[in-house]
């Protein structure tokens, strides 16, 4: 029940907050002689505010008895709040003197919001954590890639268990905030346990308090991490299970520890995982394309649409453009900043068609499949330097056209089924065109199994 | 029926128009609008463009909530639920227990469609080889399958709670074993639009004889716009009726024919403000361009001869073979979502065409060479990185012998299974050469890596750049969509 009346505080503390506010501010109205009236109604408000002042103060002695937070911080803040509460019950007694002589009015006026401001801003670290304001919560997230090659190399606590605990726990359990007065962010704060005591057990593994907390139904109020924030995955339940139970090391490494195949398909799971997310290459942030630049392409038969509802850039289609083809495909410069996927497959282009396309050098997918092309427009794309993916199938390109594009530095997937090229000639542009991927004729065995097996008459 | 409903339920929307409270209510919102608007006018917030949805094309390609790897799915359905333990669940454990009884408990407790008493178990009814670099195992009845065993992800442990055609095939493609809910191609379209404005975004295609059991249901846009519903293609003669103009009508004079009726209905979208209209006046437009298209992406005669030898295609027939490479073509042509469905794997074991060793052997035969064809063709004109493909039937099959009343079937046969089953996944960002779940040594329950259906459709959504929470639609005062409140991205397959 206590705890229940202390968990209040929260809601409770912006009365007082509110009113004192109002008191300062009908105050500082009320020096305008025109509005000297407002000034009766000051006293009885200072009155409720001391009231529900208090009502803060109770509950907020008995959450912090629940001991949640830094005992530092709390204590200041307890210390201002009460100070402000005094401040506030000394003014209302006192104020008829006070009012009397202007300076030490608005003095006091002035030392009233500092003590109001200290106290909220006191109590909003407390709850949101000290670098709430200054730190985006971009930033709040650390983003450090998992650089260990070589798992079995891997320290199992400093490499991995901790990896995640700063990911998925640290938030709650750091130096500023401590959730059950735990901190989580360093091998001796783990070691230290929290409220309910020791977190790892290394004596008896099997009863550690994180491991029963981490592995509880994710609908009990016990489990760790809260519902509703980032969970734990299924193989970094079982790598911290089998890091506990294994006896909650600090230094062993993962060779050390002979992890049994699961806990192996697990810890490649986990360098996969946290590795390739690393890696995800961002585009540089543009402005949207203007709706009149929509609309014209789309005039001219194109199909636009941003890669995503947080990109910007854009991806061309031209299934059905509009003659004459060259000055549809002149538009694209008007979205040439944003335009990275261009899609321009069997829409009747030509050689001259795209005499533009060298400009549109953010290319990084290009599809000109199913046209009647040579070699000729292939020199266009030699400027394209972030062309990744080039969809050249069912095409007159040959040889001589494509190895121009050696010098694109980006270059990784090339397509060239029904194109002019031999078997010959890609099995040499696989050899010396390392780095590449060439996508020729998928030769399929048809086997003699097609005879459907006949069933008997009934 | 529903029709009479939704008549009444126009008549009386229409009636609403003429009451005094309706007028009253008019002028209250109308009047406080139009002295907006002239207040807001010139700030260019409410710019014609942006609030007229005539001029808003619904189909219109639209932005994902993140860069999906894939921009469009062939789901193949195979209906009536092929035996997984026939063709991906190699259990030799169940041959050494083959003929035994099935023991209590794994029936104890269970409902079965067709299973009663206890059963016996029975035995794979092929024999298996491990292929590919990943070394996964393969049956016989897939002979073709093998050439792209390392390209596709196998879900092993799909579960599901419906052990009956229907009610499995609407939670497998809507989300819910009960009628009224759109279908998956229809989320997609809604939420991605098309890239190809003279084609449907969602086409279906069936083969084997018949409809799936639930219906058109399952290509059904419940409740979002109808615009967004799967257009069924016939598989045999014209893929779609009446495509030419008639003798003596031009093609001008069909289009402005078009045009005055498409007048009219904006006429009335501007009286009674329905979506459907919209959609009506959109599906006009499209089977105005579809006379072109159409004819051209749906016919496979043109085709070159290694193309219809790699298939196993025969331009004319109904053939799952023939949909296969129709799949192809129109997802080459920019179709969202294009779902494929044979009829004609519900192996009882009650007749030779549905025993295990010979009805079922032919449906492995007629699918597995266009299958293995569509993923070699998908892959080598570069579309498989884009295109994610799905295969799958409504539920599994038990290990055990079907006795149907108690009886067991003449051949060899299994019935309805929804504990365990195996589909798998290609292209769109998907592992390849991978097998996620495990099933127990008799492949009853699954063991490890369960997913349900529903994780199935996040893990589609997820791969087209989706959340499968966020994409929702407002349908009787809340936010419906295609997980339910289910679903969790099957990440350990993805890329």
């Amino acid at each position: 029940m206590l705890e229940f009346i202390g968990r209040l505080h929260p809601a409770i503390v912006h009365l007082p907050i509110g009113i004192f506010v109002l008191v300062v501010l009908l105050e500082f109205a009320a020096l305008h002689p025109k509005r000297k009236v407002w000034s009766s109604a000051i006293q009885p408000i200072n009155v409720i505010g001391i009231i529900f002042s208090l009502l803060s103060l109770l509950t907020g002695l008995l959450l912090a008895e629940e001991g949640n937070n830094n005992e530092d911080d709390v204590n200041i803040h307890k210390w201002t709040a009460i100070a402000t509460t005094l401040l506030f019950v000394g003014y209302t007694l006192g104020r008829s003197k006070i009012i009397q002589h202007q300076i030490i009015h608005v003095t006091s006026l002035i030392i009233l919001s500092i003590a109001l401001f200290s106290t909220g801003h006191l109590g909003g670290s407390l709850t949101h954590g000290s670098d709430y304001l200054t730190i985006s919560p971009a930033a709040n997230q650390k983003e450090v890639a998992f650089t260990v090659t070589d798992i079995n190399q891997a320290a199992v606590y400093k490499d991995i268990v901790q990896y995640t605990l700063d990911k998925k726990c640290v938030q709650c359990h750091n130096e500023d905030k401590q959730k059950g007065n735990l901190r989580l962010d360093d091998s001796t704060w783990v070691l230290t346990g929290g409220k309910n005591g020791q977190v790892v057990n290394q004596q008896f593994p099997e009863q550690s308090e994180m491991l029963r907390r981490i592995l509880l139904d994710l609908n009990d109020d016990k489990h760790m991490p809260p519902k509703g924030k980032d969970q734990l995955t299924e193989f970094e339940q079982a790598i911290f299970k089998w890091w506990i139970v294994s006896g909650a090391s600090f230094n062993k490494h993962v060779a050390d520890m002979q992890p049994d195949d699961k806990i192996k398909s697990a810890l490649n799971k986990f360098k996969e995982h946290y590795s390739q997310k690393a890696t995800v290459k961002k585009r540089e942030d543009v402005a949207s394309i203007s709706k009149e630049d929509k609309l014209a392409l789309e005039k001219a038969g194109w199909v636009i649409s941003a890669i995503s509802n947080d990109d910007n850039h854009v991806r061309a289609v031209g299934y059905n453009l509009e003659q004459p083809l060259k000055q549809s495909i002149e538009k694209l410069l008007l979205i040439k900043d944003q335009l990275v996927e261009l899609k321009l497959s069997s829409s009747g282009i030509k050689d001259d068609d795209i005499a533009n396309i060298s400009s549109l050098t953010k290319i990084e997918k290009l599809w000109l499949d199913g046209n009647k092309l040579t070699d000729q427009c292939l020199e266009k794309l030699v400027t394209l330097n972030s062309l990744s993916y080039l969809n050249v199938t069912s095409t007159s390109i040959s040889k001589q056209g494509i190895v121009q594009l050696k010098k694109l530095p980006a270059l990784k997937n090339i397509y060239l089924y029904e194109t002019k090229l031999t078997g010959e000639d890609l099995t040499q542009l696989k050899n010396e065109w390392k780095g590449v991927k060439i996508f020729g004729k998928d030769s399929m065995t048809v086997v003699p199994s097609d005879t459907l097996f006949t069933t008997p008459e009934k | 029926m529903v029709r009479e409903k939704i008549q009444i339920e126009a008549q009386h929307a229409e009636l609403s128009f003429q009451t005094r409270r309706h007028f009253l209510k008019k002028c209250r919102t109308g009047m406080g609008m139009m002295a907006l608007g002239s207040i807001l006018d010139g700030c260019n917030l409410f710019s014609s463009n942006n609030n007229n949805p005539l001029a808003a094309n619904p189909l219109m390609a639209k932005a994902p909530h993140f860069a999906g790897k894939a921009k469009s799915v062939i789901f193949l359905h195979m209906a009536g639920a092929p035996s997984q333990l026939e063709m991906f669940d190699y259990k030799p454990e169940l041959q050494k227990m083959d003929g035994m009884d099935c023991p209590e408990s794994f029936i104890k407790g269970k409902k079965f469609a067709f299973i009663r008493g206890v059963p016996k178990l029975l035995g794979p009814q092929t024999q298996f080889k491990q292929y590919g670099e990943s070394g996964l195992w393969l049956s016989d009845n897939l002979p073709h399958f093998k050439q792209v065993i390392d390209d596709v992800s196998l879900l092993k442990a799909v579960n599901t709670d419906q052990f009956n055609h229907a009610p499995a095939q609407l939670l497998m493609h809507c989300g819910t074993p009960r009628l009224g809910r759109p279908s998956m191609g229809s989320w997609v379209t809604y939420g991605l639009g098309t890239e190809n404005s003279n084609l449907p975004g969602f086409v279906v295609l069936t083969s084997g004889g018949r409809n799936p059991d639930s219906g058109k249901s399952v290509w059904g846009s419940g409740f979002l716009p109808s615009v967004y519903q799967g257009i069924q293609c016939r598989s045999e003669g014209d893929p779609v009726l009446f495509l030419k103009d008639p003798n003596g009508f031009s093609r001008d004079l069909r289009k402005s024919s078009i045009e005055a009726i498409n007048q009219v209905n904006e006429l009335s979208y501007q009286e009674y403000n329905d979506p459907e209209i919209l959609s009506r006046i959109a599906q006009y437009e499209m089977a105005f361009k579809m006379q072109v298209a159409v004819p051209d992406v749906m016919s496979i005669a043109d085709e070159p001869a290694y193309i219809h030898e790699m298939y196993g295609t025969k331009p004319g027939q109904e053939s799952f073979a023939n949909n296969a490479l129709l799949a192809r073509k129109l997802v080459e042509k920019g179709v969202r979502f294009v779902q494929l469905y044979d009829w004609g794997w519900d192996s009882h074991g009650t007749d030779p065409g549905t025993a295990l060793d010979m009805g079922f052997v032919n449906k492995c035969m007629e699918t597995d060479k266009a299958v293995t064809a569509l993923l070699l063709d998908l892959k080598q004109r570069g579309l498989l990185d884009e295109t994610l493909v799905v295969w799958g039937g409504e539920f599994g099959r038990t290990p055990m012998q079907e006795n149907r009343d108690g009886i067991q079937n003449y051949h060899k046969g299994r019935d309805h299974h929804s504990d365990a089953f195996t589909m798998w996944m290609a292209g769109g960002g998907v592992k390849g050469g991978f097998s996620h779940g495990e099933t127990d040594p008799i492949g009853y329950n699954a063991i490890d890596g369960k997913v349900s259906v529903y994780d199935v459709q996040a893990t589609i959504l997820n791969q087209l750049g989706f959340d499968h929470e966020q994409l929702t639609y407002q349908f009787q005062g809340r936010q419906f969509r295609l997980t339910d409140v289910y679903g969790k991205v099957i990440e350990p397959v993805i890329a």
